[in-house]
């Protein structure tokens, strides 16, 4: 595909590199396989919650931040899909996991959760690679929550560096809906996500919270928005991240207040430790605003750690070493905090704790 | 300024008084060329300033480079300034002149009536005034010319002693290759001053130039070029102001800063052009080993800008403070902010703005940060507010930061918000009116960018605040 991706939606200088993705992130074709169930796999759904073909008529009309074409893409190519309809409330954690088999495989895999009015459901996507495993993976997951429902997405993609991959999220949020999607993006060589909010409802919300740590030659390409439509809409995207190596990392991250989004207000919130003398963080954050009765913020922080807070921990026992593990981890606790399995928590935050000694620059 | 959102009344808005500005000059022009840009006109303004080669074959080069470039895909639509309506070089009917009583009385009446010449005597150690194409008026106080200053023109300085200097300077900074707007200022250029600052000297007092575009339908381009030697401190004025008329006009004009080791300049603007003009102006200061380059930048005026003051950190320990403030209001579309590049360790940068938008006005902030993998231990910050007047505007911020360098601290923060009602509330239960309270508060809001100003222009902006607020009640 050679379609543009993750387009900032307001340009700026060329020269920045940061108005789309780089050629690097241009999609590989489509393999012309059948669909391939075996490389999904879902949890047993709870009684609320089933499998359903696909949205109702029009309920479809979200697209995701990485942009139409690339939804277009996935929506025709899938070779796995899963649609979710949502009914009552739902306590138990519903389980997407989606693994790369073998060598130059692809998982072009195309979700859906249909959340109807007050209810509530919690989806965990896992995205990994078998020992071994080579490709890409490619997915999209769209949302539409009706009014007063809660959605909550957590992400964990975990793919090998032989791997590459693209993941779009499309969101619509009706009256008093509440979406909160968590990422914790640790693998993959290019890695592209892109999340598109409608705040179309009034008094709707929808929270994102990011962790990434990136190494060697990893390129990670961010393009979050959140545009608020309905009146009293609130938004807080926060994103953290380690870049250690040769790694790099680009984050367009806008909030978008449209004429008649009264009352609203949109918090943006970005730290990012630069770790290594090759690293590259770009960072574009937008706050576009036709509204008069607003309040939006953003602030970013990149950098090194605080000498300061160093100094302190290291003052009450703790080795320098042990001090910046801590302030890293309590970056990352936003995110793996809402991960609701206690063991892969453990592994992800054992995984950081690893990668973070051996990038070790001190 | 508070965050949070309340409900309130609306606001009507009227237009501000621009009486002062908007006189047009019934000032007839001794010479000027075709409207449009074509190899001919560019040849026929070197012909009439009587260009050195080099400059003839530079500004032929730079309108190739016109041509073959296309406007930026970013920023506010240019799709209405049409160059083949533009009329690039009107020579009024006069020289220059050293002596303000030899100014001829029409373009002299315009200059007293901005308040000029009496800027001059009182606050002023030199001042340059340009009317369309040509710099009218050229004076130094005898104080700073004793010490060794440079203040002319830059078709003088181009001929005159300092022609290596300007040669070596010229457009090095900005080349024609830059944008679409640096190459036709490159080809039609025209005006300007020539500062030259020799070492450890402090010209205590500012320069001040000034800018009059009287002629509808024209284009200024002038060029300013200033060098700030080793450990020499310089405060340059630039003041900006045309009638507005039915037609485009279009300022494309180029600032070129080179401080150098130790030194310091300060570069404030006032910029208030009338309402039907696109000032698409380029300025960029390149700042040597622990120098430092300071700008303000107030931007009232045009119908469309483009204004992104660039500072190059070169050498080791060097800095730069922007503090800059935009009103948009009604039919005014202003794209500004700023540009920085931490080239060397330890360099330090800030960027302060505030912007306002009122009555239909658009308002961006637009910045980037660039911090290559050599400037260890460089910090930047960037800090900007937007304040909404009405729910008929825009205000937008685009940020860009890019970070090359593992040891280097940078931050960045925005906030977009309105007036506060209990800010109101509280000054009218003081007794204040509403319409003062507001203009109060939005000059409490601009305060951080008044204070850096010289006392005149502090005043002149509170004042352009006050017009521009005035009737913003509901």
């Amino acid at each position: 595909m050679q379609d543009k991706i993750n387009v900032l939606p307001v340009l700026t200088w060329n020269h920045l590199g940061v108005n789309w993705a780089g050629k690097e992130f241009s999609l590989p074709e489509a393999p012309k396989e059948k669909p391939s169930e075996e490389r999904l796999s879902v949890s047993l759904l709870p009684s609320g919650v089933e499998r359903i073909e696909t949205f109702p008529k029009g309920k479809n009309e979200m697209e995701s931040g990485i942009g139409k074409a690339y939804d277009d893409y996935v929506i025709e190519d899938a070779n796995v899909t899963c649609f979710l309809g949502v009914r009552g409330k739902t306590e138990q954690v519903i389980r997407l996991k989606s693994s790369i088999p073998g060598l130059h495989t692809a998982i072009i895999g195309d979700y859906g959760i249909y959340a109807e009015e007050e209810s509530s459901i919690t989806l965990l996507q896992e995205a990994s690679a078998a020992e071994g495993g080579s490709g890409f993976t490619a997915e999209l997951t769209r949302i539409y929550a009706e009014k007063g429902s809660l959605v909550k997405l957590i992400q964990v993609q975990d793919l090998n560096r032989f791997c590459s991959s693209w993941n779009g999220v499309a969101i619509h949020a009706e009256d008093g809906a509440r979406v909160e999607v968590i990422r914790a993006v640790l693998g993959g060589d290019k890695v592209a996500l892109g999340t598109k909010t409608l705040l179309k409802g009034k008094e709707s919300s929808y929270l994102l919270n990011t962790a990434y740590f990136g190494d060697q030659t990893q390129v990670f390409d961010f393009n979050d928005t959140s545009e608020h439509w309905g009146k009293n809409t609130q938004c807080d995207m926060y994103t953290a991240g380690v870049l250690a190596g040769e790694s790099s990392k680009t984050l367009r991250g806008t909030i978008d207040f449209k004429r008649g989004a009264a009352y609203s207000a949109g918090h943006e919130t970005e730290e990012v430790l630069m770790l290594g003398k090759k690293v590259r963080n770009r960072t574009v954050p937008l706050i576009l605003c036709g509204e008069e009765q607003v309040e939006g913020q953003h602030a970013a922080t990149i950098g090194r750690l605080d000498e300061s807070q160093i100094y302190y921990l290291c003052s009450r026992g703790l080795t320098s070493l042990q001090a910046r593990l801590l302030l890293v981890e309590g970056r990352f606790a936003p995110v793996l905090g809402q991960i609701p399995d206690e063991k892969l928590r453990e592994v992800l935050s054992s995984q950081i704790e690893r990668r973070l000694k051996d990038n070790d620059t001190k | 300024m508070d965050m949070r959102a309340f409900k309130s009344e609306k606001t009507n808005v009227e237009e501000a008084d621009r009486s002062i500005y908007d006189v047009k000059d019934k000032v007839h022009p001794s010479f000027e060329v075709q409207s449009g840009l074509t190899e001919e006109i560019v040849n026929q303004i070197s012909d009439e300033k009587n260009d050195p080669p080099w400059m003839r074959t530079f500004r032929m080069k730079s309108l190739q480079i016109y041509n073959s470039i296309s406007a930026p895909n970013w920023g506010p639509s240019l799709d209405d300034l049409h160059m083949e309506n533009i009329v690039t070089y009107v020579r009024p009917d006069t020289t220059m002149r050293g002596k303000w009583s030899e100014v001829p009385d029409d373009i002299k009446n315009t200059f007293e009536r901005l308040g000029i010449p009496q800027a001059e005597r009182k606050s002023l150690a030199g001042v340059g005034a340009q009317y369309d194409s040509e710099v009218v008026y050229h004076n130094i106080s005898a104080i700073a010319a004793s010490q060794g200053v440079v203040y002319t023109d830059m078709e003088s300085a181009l001929t005159g002693p300092y022609e290596k200097m300007v040669r070596k300077h010229f457009m090095k900074l900005v080349p024609p290759s830059d944008h679409k707007f640096a190459a036709l200022h490159g080809a039609v250029w025209s005006g300007g001053s020539f500062v030259y600052v020799p070492p450890g000297v402090s010209v205590e007092i500012p320069l001040q130039s000034y800018f009059r575009l009287n002629a509808p339908g024209a284009g200024q381009f002038e060029h300013t070029l200033i060098i700030v030697d080793k450990g020499a401190y310089l405060h340059f004025i630039e003041g900006c102001s045309a009638p507005k008329y039915s037609v485009n006009n279009l300022h494309a004009g180029c600032v070129e800063l080179f401080v150098g080791e130790g030194a310091r300049l300060r570069y404030s603007t006032i910029e208030n052009w009338s309402k039907n003009m696109y000032n698409l102006n380029t300025k960029r200061a390149r700042v040597e080993k622990d120098g430092t380059i300071e700008w303000v930048s107030g931007s009232f005026g045009s119908h469309i800008s483009y204004l992104y003051p660039m500072s190059i950190l070169q050498g080791e320990r060097s800095r730069m403070e922007f503090t800059g403030i935009t009103f948009a209001g009604g039919g005014q579309n202003l794209d500004t902010g700023a540009k920085v590049v931490h080239a060397a360790p330890h360099t330090t940068s800030h960027i302060s703005t505030k912007s306002i938008s009122r009555d239909g006005g658009i308002s961006t902030f637009r910045s980037s940060v660039k911090v290559t993998p050599d400037a260890v231990g460089s910090k930047s910050s960037v800090s900007c507010e937007s304040l909404m007047l009405d729910d008929q505007s825009r205000s937008d911020t685009i940020p860009a930061m890019d970070i090359q360098c593992d040891e280097a601290d940078v931050g960045h923060e925005a906030k977009i918000g309105r007036i506060s009602e209990q800010a109101i509330f509280y000054l009218m239960s003081r007794g204040i009116s509403e319409e003062d309270a507001r203009a109060f508060i939005v000059g409490g809001f601009a305060e951080p960018v008044a204070k850096e100003l010289p006392l005149e222009y502090a005043v002149e902006m509170n004042n352009l605040i006050h017009l521009e607020m005035k009737g913003s009640i509901g």
